[in-house]
């Protein structure tokens, strides 16, 4: 079976962050777009993630 | 150094969504973790609206399978029926609760931004209005774990697609949509009062 490939934007947050670990528990490949690691701080290996460290309403756009 | 790297920005967004079979949208740019708005309305608009649509339009030009969006109960706003469906108003300009009625024009105005990528563009869509949640949940909330597992049933799942299930606690929300549709069978039903506020 073909693994599936999910991308969760704002999964460093409550929510997402456990949506992201039922998704790797189903072996799915993870992605995360958020500012933040958040809660996902241990799952830095198992993870791509996107965006961390950047600020979109002070930023400006980019 | 500050930068704008996040949803706002449709290079970063168009990387993140090449070639992922779904995508969830659960960001929300407000204050951090809190539920204040003690940035300008107009640039909470700004920045959620945009990171929005970059990741509808990448969705689209990727053909994503399937993009469920995490829309909210503040929708409703605080009208004086009994039980809403999702059939209900929305006045999310009523709504009393944290963090104020722009966070409720914001979701609803999002979520109907992923359904017109439904019906115009055929993107199957989906869109949960989440309710209060906690962990672990007490009288009229919803435990993380039940919204979890909403988004799974109603994952890459035909009858989800171009619908908006609430998620939410009865009896003041009906949940009978999601229930029947994608067999949603929410676990805790805790009555504990130690609350762990969260930010969706």
């Amino acid at each position: 079976m073909v693994k599936l490939e999910a991308l969760v934007a704002g999964g460093g947050g409550f929510i997402g962050s456990r949506l992201v670990r039922a998704l790797l528990a189903r072996n799915w490949s993870v992605r995360v777009l958020d500012v933040q690691y958040g809660d996902l701080e241990n799952y830095r290996g198992k993870l791509e993630f996107f965006g961390v460290g950047s600020d979109d309403l002070r930023g400006g756009y980019g | 150094m500050i930068y704008a790297g996040g949803m706002v920005d449709r290079n970063t967004v168009k990387k993140a969504v090449k070639g992922v079979d779904v995508v969830y949208h659960l960001a929300l740019n407000w204050d951090g973790a809190t539920w204040k708005h003690q940035n300008p309305i107009p640039d909470l608009f700004d920045v959620n609206i945009r990171g929005t649509f970059n990741l509808l339009e990448e969705a689209r030009l990727e053909g994503v399978k399937h993009f469920l969006f995490a829309s909210s109960g503040a929708v409703y706003g605080n009208g004086d029926l009994e039980v809403v469906d999702e059939e209900s108003p929305c006045k999310p300009e009523l709504f009393s609760g944290e963090p104020g009625p722009a966070y409720g024009i914001l979701k609803f105005a999002t979520e109907r931004l992923c359904l017109l990528y439904y019906h115009v563009y055929g993107l199957p869509v989906t869109a949960l209005r989440i309710g209060y949640v906690f962990e672990p949940p007490s009288k009229g909330e919803i435990h993380v774990e039940d919204v979890v597992q909403a988004f799974l049933l109603a994952t890459l799942n035909r009858k989800a697609y171009g619908q908006v299930f609430n998620v939410a606690c009865e009896p003041t929300v009906s949940t009978r949509k999601i229930r029947e549709n994608l067999g949603w069978k929410p676990k805790f039903t805790s009555r504990t009062y130690k609350v762990h506020p969260l930010e969706i």
